[in-house]
């Protein structure tokens, strides 16, 4: 019996009964036409694949360049507006829209205001009402001072 | 740019150039695909006709096959050998059109018994052995025969014929050991007339 853990030796005289039994015709293939043939069927095939990878490659640059850019128009965006000169103390209205957004300009109208010395004291020392220098700062009713 | 070659252990020169042009076919190089073409046509084509007896058939197979290829090549795994995964996907289609065509077609029994005992002379004996092999080889398994097919006639070894079956080695080899002794039977009376 034949050994079964490996391949079995070549057999000339089987091989050479069943090649005899149908030879395939490979004289009478012409290869050039068989192979021009398949190059024309695929054609299409092969262009659509061109084209997938065209876009596969630029949605690649595109995963690194959006981000980047988006980064860096952030980076622009926050420079731009930390190098903008903060509002004066004119501008009341302004600066009513700023208390909501807690923003520094409301220390400069605090202090470039005028106000009588007794409002002031009572300001510094806390018995105005707790929001009393927020409201004089934005022109509001200082009266209750 | 190429492909970096694969470097496993085991890669031959012939499976490191096949895998640079299934990645550049992938990309849909036109001149790559023909390469490809080149290099597996005459061999697929003696497979297809094994597999279906006609040479229109087998043309039409190998370019089947090839064009299979383009539809599934990005199923193919980087870092293996492109041609069992190929002679899979042909002889897979030959096998199915050989099946096909059986349901069609009534092939006509050789008159093997008859033509024995009346050939007198030495064409007659050789055309009564091809005859015997052939009904032998017909009335083998499927399987069976598509392994003596690839083993004998295509030159495949037995891990290659594994590959491409996508079935165990020792399964391979159990199906050639049977082949071959049916074959032999079959061969046997003609033994000692040296033919």
């Amino acid at each position: 019996m034949e050994e079964l853990s490996r391949d079995p030796a070549a057999d000339p005289r089987l091989a050479a009964a069943l090649r005899n039994l149908d030879p395939p015709p490979a004289g009478e293939v012409d290869w050039e036409r068989l192979r021009a043939s398949l190059r024309a069927r695929a054609e299409l095939p092969l262009a659509r694949r061109r084209r997938t990878a065209r876009l596969r490659t630029a949605a690649r640059w595109a995963r690194v360049v959006v981000p980047a850019a988006a980064a860096a128009g952030l980076a622009l965006a926050v420079q731009t507006r930390a190098l903008r000169p903060v509002g004066g103390p004119q501008s009341s209205g302004r600066v009513a829209g700023d208390i909501g957004a807690g923003r520094p300009a409301l220390v400069d109208e605090v202090v470039y205001a005028s106000y009588p010395a007794q409002e002031v004291d009572r300001l510094i020392s806390g018995r105005a009402e707790a929001d009393a220098l927020l409201l004089a700062a934005v022109g509001e009713e200082p009266a209750r001072l | 740019m190429d492909a970096p070659l694969p470097t496993g252990p085991g890669t031959s020169p012939e499976d490191a150039l096949d895998a640079q042009l299934v990645e550049r076919v992938r990309r849909g190089e036109a001149g790559a695909f023909d390469q490809l073409v080149a290099r597996h046509m005459r061999r697929a084509f003696g497979v297809a006709y094994r597999l279906l007896g006609q040479r229109e058939d087998a043309e039409d197979l190998v370019q089947e096959a090839f064009l299979a290829v383009l539809e599934r090549i990005d199923t193919f795994q980087a870092g293996r050998s492109f041609a069992p995964w190929f002679y899979r996907i042909l002889v897979n289609r030959g096998l199915n059109a050989r099946k096909a065509r059986a349901l069609r077609v009534t092939e006509p029994i050789p008159e093997t018994a008859a033509a024995r005992s009346t050939a007198p002379d030495r064409e007659a004996e050789r055309s009564e052995l091809r005859e015997e092999l052939r009904s032998a080889l017909e009335a083998l398994p499927e399987r069976q025969r598509t392994i003596v097919e690839l083993f004998e006639l295509e030159g495949f070894s037995g891990p290659e014929i594994a590959g491409i079956l996508d079935i165990p080695e020792g399964t391979v080899r159990w199906h050639l050991h049977e082949a071959r002794r049916t074959m032999r039977l079959a061969l046997a009376p003609f033994e000692a007339k040296e033919l």
